[in-house]
């Protein structure tokens, strides 16, 4: 049991507040550079703070309600309504969290330096990028998931367009078009299950299918299925949006491409674990889920192989995480209903070891996504057959890039071995064996195209009389970098110290 | 005759919403220029709005459905105590809930398309057409 270290239980809300005030402070701001970096920094500091300041004990916060409805209750007609914003925030979340404000301020931390001049409103689309990603993985309201989702889109596309070439900005419209599409559809599932259900709050939901057996496989109830998780597939980047959502890292600057796929990882876990919670009822679910992140996990491993673009490169590879991440999340199976609740045949074991894996991506692929920052300064570009001779450059910068290849093809001891050699392990041992191949073979995929990348970029000789550029690492990249580092080889230890939080959080999320 | 006529109503909302969401669809899938798209993307986001709003309606009421406001006027009408004329009006009050949700999706919606019809300006000063195959179909050099 991880306790936080004080018990504040009503910051829940300042994780999707502080990122939002600090955005329209640097909006407001924007052409007083100094003056934007002290907020963002304090700021960015608050919100990694805050995982640490804020209690888990009471699980349930509703937040902000309407003065008439405080009126309306003192007349005792409806004791019980309240307008909040319902979230959640157990131990899961605690987790998920802490390392994505991390990566996400240690990232922007990254930007306000490698900016000549800092932009008020690039940092006001990132701030507020975090800020819904982190109501995404809060919220309890599938309404208010609708919400943030759209908000997430927008921000997304908006730190794409912000690189101002041609590019980026047909990626971020076609990102808008089909996220316009995929938020439509989510909300028309919501729209389908408050229709069978009558409530919009997904604990009460989950309630309701949880207690009662009636009413459950009505067609409706599946076309909300079928349009929850095709968002699913939109935010997490699994097929078939794979190929807009590497894109979309790889045109964005690459420390925005470090924010953008751990969103989208945060993004995966909650909805997946959404989805879950309100459909666990049928097979048809973790069925669904587990063929889409094969899918994912095979072409983003494949595609990875034939890049030559380092960014696009890593951009595949988180896609082929993903897929890992979501096999994870697939693996729950409801057996049989009891009177305390539904019992699972799985435990939570497999769901766990997936999240983990998502905790672990976050770490190890802003970290590659940061290391292309890097060359991407230096070179202008991130085209692997035109830069070479990197390991006589900077060692430092070799060997910390090496640590984070290594760990995301999963070599022990660090963190990604310790995720993936789980699933494995529960993938043959769950009568999964053909996935747990193909999650083995996939990462013989991405441990080819990684080598691959390193051999053509650090080992190569420089050509005989190349003027090469400096490889230098500011302070800022080299404290990402290191920071990073340091967790994949911690958490390679020390796994249990974040699988045993996830497990206690998807006990309370799911009983049993 | 009256509540025939709100079933009808309900039933044709909804096999409306499903028309605009399809024809939606297959603008944004399917329709070259730029511009239709984004009146695709309108029609899908209407086709959703209009979904929730007969998800609303109240059907097979006894004394018609009324407005889900609770006024002093029903109160008055009613004659009786607060509790009989509050259990009167959760009977035959319409699902205000998706009423709501229209509206944030409404704001949300002109949002979005504002930024969708900013970057088609945008891309448009750049390439001087609106066809989205001569636009967006290009890939990078590394592909």
């Amino acid at each position: 049991m991880i306790s936080p270290l004080f018990s504040f239980k009503d910051t829940v809300p300042l994780f999707v507040v502080i990122p939002i005030v600090v955005a329209v402070l640097s909006n407001f701001l924007y052409k007083r550079g100094r003056a934007v970096k002290v907020i963002a920094g304090i700021g960015v500091i608050c919100l990694v703070s805050l995982p640490f300041l804020t209690s888990f004990d009471k699980n349930y916060y509703v937040f902000g309600a309407h003065p008439e409805v405080k009126s309306f209750l003192e007349r005792g007609v409806a004791m019980t309504f309240n307008l909040g914003i319902a979230y959640q925030y157990t131990q899961l979340q605690m987790v998920i969290l802490l390392v994505f404000s991390l990566m996400a301020a240690l990232a922007v931390g990254v930007a306000l330096t490698m900016q000549r001049r800092t932009s008020g409103v690039y940092l006001f689309l990132v701030l507020m990028a975090i800020s819904a990603a982190c109501a995404v993985a809060l919220v309890d309201d599938i309404f208010n998931l609708f919400v943030f989702f759209e908000i997430c889109t927008v921000a997304q596309a908006g730190i794409v367009a912000w690189m101002h070439d041609d590019d980026s900005f047909k990626t971020a419209l076609k990102y808008m078009l089909l996220g316009s599409v995929a938020g439509a559809m989510l909300l028309l599932g919501a729209g389908f299950l408050l229709g069978s259900t009558g409530v919009l709050n997904i604990s009460d939901m989950f309630e309701y299918f949880t207690s009662t057996l009636k009413q459950q496989d009505v067609p409706i109830v599946f076309m909300g299925l079928a349009l929850v998780l095709f968002a699913w597939t939109y935010g997490g980047g699994l097929p078939p949006f794979h190929t807009i959502k590497s894109e979309l890292y790889a045109r964005a600057s690459p420390e925005a491409g470090a924010i953008l796929q751990a969103i989208s990882k945060v993004m995966l876990i909650s909805v997946g674990i959404i989805i879950a919670r309100l459909f666990f009822w049928r097979d048809v679910t973790w069925q669904s889920m587990l063929i889409i992140s094969t899918f994912a996990m095979i072409i983003g491993g494949a595609l990875a192989m034939i890049q030559n673009d380092f960014r696009r490169l890593i951009a595949y590879v988180a896609v082929n995480q993903a897929g890992i991440v979501g096999i994870g999340l697939s693996f729950f199976r409801k057996l049989s209903y009891t009177p305390t609740g539904v019992r699972y045949a799985w435990g939570h074991d497999g769901m766990a070891f997936g999240i983990f894996h998502g905790f672990n991506e976050i770490i190890v692929t802003s970290a590659l996504f940061i290391s292309a920052a890097v060359l991407y300064q230096a070179y202008g570009h991130t085209r692997m057959p035109d830069i070479r001779g990197l390991l006589v450059k900077n060692r430092d910068f070799a060997l910390l890039t090496l640590i984070s290849m290594l760990a995301v093809s999963g070599l022990p001891p660090l963190n990604c071995f310790q995720s993936e050699w789980r699933l494995i392990q529960f993938a043959f041992g769950h009568g999964f064996a053909a996935v747990g191949l193909l999650m083995v073979v996939s990462t013989v995929m991405v441990f080819f195209a990684l080598t691959k990348a390193f051999i053509m970029m650090f080992l190569r000789p420089p050509e005989a009389g190349e003027e090469a550029p400096a490889l230098k690492m500011s302070f800022a990249i080299a404290l990402f970098l290191v920071v990073a580092v340091g967790l994949e080889i911690f958490f390679g230890l020390n796994p249990n110290l974040v699988i045993s939080p996830i497990k206690a959080g998807l006990g309370v999320l799911f009983g049993g | 005759m009256g509540e025939l006529t709100i079933v009808n109503i309900q039933t044709a909302s909804f096999i409306g919403s499903i028309s605009l969401v399809l024809i939606g669809l297959v603008a944004v899938l399917f329709i070259d220029n730029l511009i239709k798209k984004v009146l695709g993307l309108m029609f899908l986001t209407d086709g959703v709005n209009l979904f929730l709003v007969a998800l609303g309606y109240r059907v097979n009421v006894p004394g018609g459905a009324v407005i889900p406001i609770f006024t002093e006027g029903f109160f008055k009408a009613h004659n009786a105590s607060m509790a009989t004329a509050i259990g009167d009006f959760s009977a035959r009050a319409g699902f205000c809930l998706p009423y709501a949700l229209v509206l944030t999706n409404i704001v949300i919606g002109a949002a979005t398309m504002s930024v969708v019809l900013g970057l088609i300006i945008r891309l448009y000063q750049r390439h001087g057409t609106l066809s989205s195959s001569e636009i967006l179909t290009e890939r990078m050099e590394n592909d």
